[in-house]
């Protein structure tokens, strides 16, 4: 003990030495808790942006806020995302000392809040057992876990007072060999549900990794809660926007998929720079020159478009991403012509011919769900690889790009990985849009089984659809 | 030359480029940091003419790199000139005057190089804008290699040795974001994001490049466009060159505001494709259009931020 003190001393000591003088020390500081803010917040900021960032601001006037907000921009933040999580960011760390004052006010307020919501949770999810001994009743409250208790302050009100009406009916004067230990588990295993359910349906801004720090946590929220309610569509699950939404999500997945049609036929254009000479017609073309070598001739590889094979899950389980399943490949279809498109659910349908159409979208779609069986069934990917091996066979080749859209849900994982690995095989690449939530993933075998044969990426949200566009594997 | 903010403004408006306080300070800090400046943005809102303005400011030379897909070492830096080089040989076999050294030694002099933009960068004599436009269009070797050329601006010829350039070039990159580059790059640049003007920049645009318009309809012009670009979902959003080609085609046809009719003959001109001219027509329309730009309803979002 009496080490660590004077371990702590001689820290402080080393600190107080290299700190420098005056001002400056207040400036950087707080400098460097803003570009920590900002890395939480997902912007990737190297030493050397952030001694730019300092250099810059040495260059403009700082007692101009809009020039020090510029001076930042452009060192720091590298893409129109990045720019206005840094915007944000900038609004809510650089306030007078009462807006923060009032700040750190609210989010005490907000904190209490929670405490009280979750102290009472030990009032309210209590019950009557009664002693089978001496007839007596005693209050018990179910033994839960802090984490337990704040999962079910988020319930919504009805579920809440289904939990305790179920506590009341099930065990009033119900004499079971240690019941306690039972309702526990019972209420236990509710919760846990949801827990599972409010993952799957939460939706937010990207992820924010935070501090454990009080102060800087207090920003980071702030940010977040700013970024969730003006990029709502963005960051939403797509299966949640709302109708008067989604001319304005239709034309950025049809966006989108436009985009991810041109990256994938540039990729392969590359081939065309591996440049050979062609000794044949070089010589053939100089004999004019008496056989000096003067124009040079070379071979250049034949570029072949890639041909794209979507492949598109339309099962129940899928049903609340049809919408989005179905513009995806409308809008992929509309600008790739070498594109084959299947629906599966139990069984595969080719559906190129229906996307082939210049058809306007409603009019498409109604004609294909229509006359499709396939919609809302059950999901077997295995069956649904097997055949198009099978019966599509001339085109699987190494010029194909296949992509799946699926959750990953389907009967026979098994059979249905080998399969997969089958295809790797035959084709070019393998991209997988998942739009189970990534959180989820791990507790997932499938996603698990899947994922080594293709990449896979979560594709719950237009921002997912964007940063798929934007990853390594597509550059 | 060193120039303050306000001087860069003033001398950016000279050069008859409109441009925000953000791109004006943005720009500087660039001079000052000495670091190259990438922008960012949409097609047509004035990212290259940018380096445009710059050579105009500082009296320079401009040194444009476009780029494109394949686009390599040979086509960005030098080029030994091979044809004239086999001549060389060949004369000399014929005449066998020289030695055979100096003819080797001839063949990789300053008469056999063919410069391309990046080493005629690093070898002029004054302080020259490099223009890199569209730099998301190469491929990755390539970005790799340009980050490198741009960190220390020397470039190695093996027979010559290492070339080291005078001074620091001013280096303008554009880009229209069709695919994110890399982290290297971007690191070793200050960033600008242009986007499509606020009605009133681009108002101010209007009258600066279209002189002859009348002050009514560059008014309805610089709202028309902003309410188009904020209404419909384009397949390619009008850029301030459409504006002005609009407002010039208006001026020709002898218009002093915006009418439905005026508006359907030149709907050509602000949109280029089929389907945004059918979106216009159904969402829009050359009468909501004219009513909304007329009563002042229709005026876009600011650029922002981001």
């Amino acid at each position: 003990m009496k080490n660590d003190i004077s371990g702590e001393d001689r820290l402080d000591r080393v600190i107080e030495s290299v700190k420098p003088p005056g001002d400056r020390e207040y400036i950087e500081n707080n400098l460097t808790r803003f570009l920590h803010i900002l890395r939480h917040l997902g912007v990737r900021i190297s030493s050397a942006e952030a001694v730019d960032a300092v250099n810059a601001l040495a260059a403009v006037n700082m007692l101009d806020r809009r020039q020090v907000e510029t001076a930042f921009l452009a060192t720091l933040a590298k893409s129109p995302e990045d720019r206005v999580i840094l915007d944000r960011a900038f609004q809510a760390y650089f306030v007078t000392p009462e807006e923060k004052a009032e700040r750190t006010a609210k989010q005490r307020q907000k904190r209490e809040q929670e405490a009280r919501e979750i102290q009472a949770v030990q009032d309210e999810l209590k019950y009557e057992l009664e002693d089978a001994e001496n007839g007596e009743s005693k209050e018990v409250s179910v033994p839960l876990t802090e984490e337990e208790k704040k999962i079910y302050t988020r319930l919504p009100e009805d579920k809440k007072s289904r939990l305790r009406d179920y506590l009341k009916k099930q065990f009033q004067g119900n004499t079971v060999n240690n019941p306690e230990q039972l309702i526990a588990s019972m209420v236990k295993s509710s919760l846990n549900y949801w827990k599972y359910y409010l993952k799957y349906h939460g939706d937010g801004p990207p992820a924010v990794d935070y501090t454990g720090d009080e102060g800087t946590d207090e920003i980071l929220r702030e940010v977040v809660e700013k970024l969730r309610d003006e990029e709502q569509l963005l960051y939403q699950d797509i299966q949640n926007i709302a109708e008067a939404d989604m001319p304005t999500a239709t034309a950025l997945i049809t966006k989108l998929s436009r985009k991810l049609a041109t990256r994938i036929s540039r990729r392969y254009h590359r081939s065309k720079k591996r440049q050979r000479l062609d000794l044949r017609r070089t010589i053939r073309y100089n004999i004019r020159y008496g056989g000096t070598m003067f124009s040079l001739r070379y071979k250049t590889k034949k570029v072949q478009k890639p041909k794209i094979l979507l492949i598109c899950d339309v099962s129940g389980s899928m049903a609340k991403y049809a919408g989005f399943v179905l513009q995806f490949m409308y809008g992929l279809s509309s600008v790739t012509e070498e594109i084959e498109s299947f629906i599966f659910s139990e069984k595969v349908e080719r559906v190129t011919a229906e996307f082939g159409k210049p058809l306007p979208f409603e009019i498409t779609m109604t004609e294909l769900i229509n006359r499709s069986e396939d919609w809302g069934r059950g999901t077997d990917f295995n069956h649904a690889l097997a055949e198009i091996a099978s019966q599509y066979k001339g085109l699987l080749n190494k010029e194909t790009f296949v992509i799946i859209v699926s959750d990953t849900k389907t009967i026979n994982v098994e059979k249905a990985s080998l399969r997969l690995q089958d295809l790797k095989k035959k084709v070019k690449d393998i991209i997988w849009l998942n739009t189970l939530p990534k959180k989820l993933w791990l507790d997932t075998t499938s996603v698990l089984v899947f994922r080594r044969y293709c990449h896979m990426f979560e594709c719950n949200t237009l921002a997912h659809l964007d940063k798929i566009m934007r990853s390594e594997i597509l550059k | 030359m060193e120039l303050s903010i306000e001087q860069l403004k003033l001398a950016f408006e000279q050069q008859g480029y409109i441009a925000d306080e953000e791109a004006v300070v943005t720009t500087y800090l660039a001079l000052k940091l000495q670091k190259p400046l990438l922008v960012e943005g949409p097609p047509g809102v004035g990212k290259t003419e940018i380096a445009k303005v710059l050579a105009g400011v500082f009296d320079t030379e401009l040194i444009r790199l476009q780029c494109y897909e394949g686009l390599d070492e040979n086509k960005a830096l030098y080029e030994w000139n091979y044809q004239k080089q086999l001549i060389k040989i060949q004369l000399s076999q014929v005449n066998r005057e020289d030695r055979r050294q100096a003819v080797e030694d001839n063949l990789f002099s300053e008469d056999y190089l063919l410069e391309r933009p990046l080493l005629k960068a690093i070898r002029a004599e004054k302080t020259p804008v490099l223009l890199i436009d569209e730099v998301d269009k190469v491929d990755q070797e390539f970005e790799a290699f340009l980050f490198e050329v741009l960190s220390d601006f020397q470039v190695s010829i093996p027979e010559w040795g290492t070339l080291k350039s005078r001074q620091i070039p001013i280096v303008v990159l554009t880009s229209n974001g069709e695919r994110e580059l890399s982290d290297g790059l971007k690191r070793r640049c200050v960033y600008l994001y242009l986007d499509f003007p606020d009605p009133a920049k681009e108002l101010r645009i209007i009258t600066a490049k279209v002189p002859e318009i009348s002050r009514r309809l560059s008014l309805e012009v610089a709202k028309a466009v902003g309410y188009i670009r904020e209404r419909l979902e384009l397949r390619k959003k009008p850029s301030i060159a459409e504006t002005l080609d609009w407002a010039r085609a208006l001026v020709a046809l002898d218009a002093d505001r915006l009418t439905p009719e005026v508006v359907d003959l030149t709907l050509n001109i602000i949109f280029k494709n089929k389907d945004d001219i059918d979106t216009f027509r159904q969402n829009l329309g050359p009468q909501e259009l004219v009513a909304s730009a007329a009563n002042g309803t229709g005026v876009g979002k600011p650029g922002g931020r981001g």
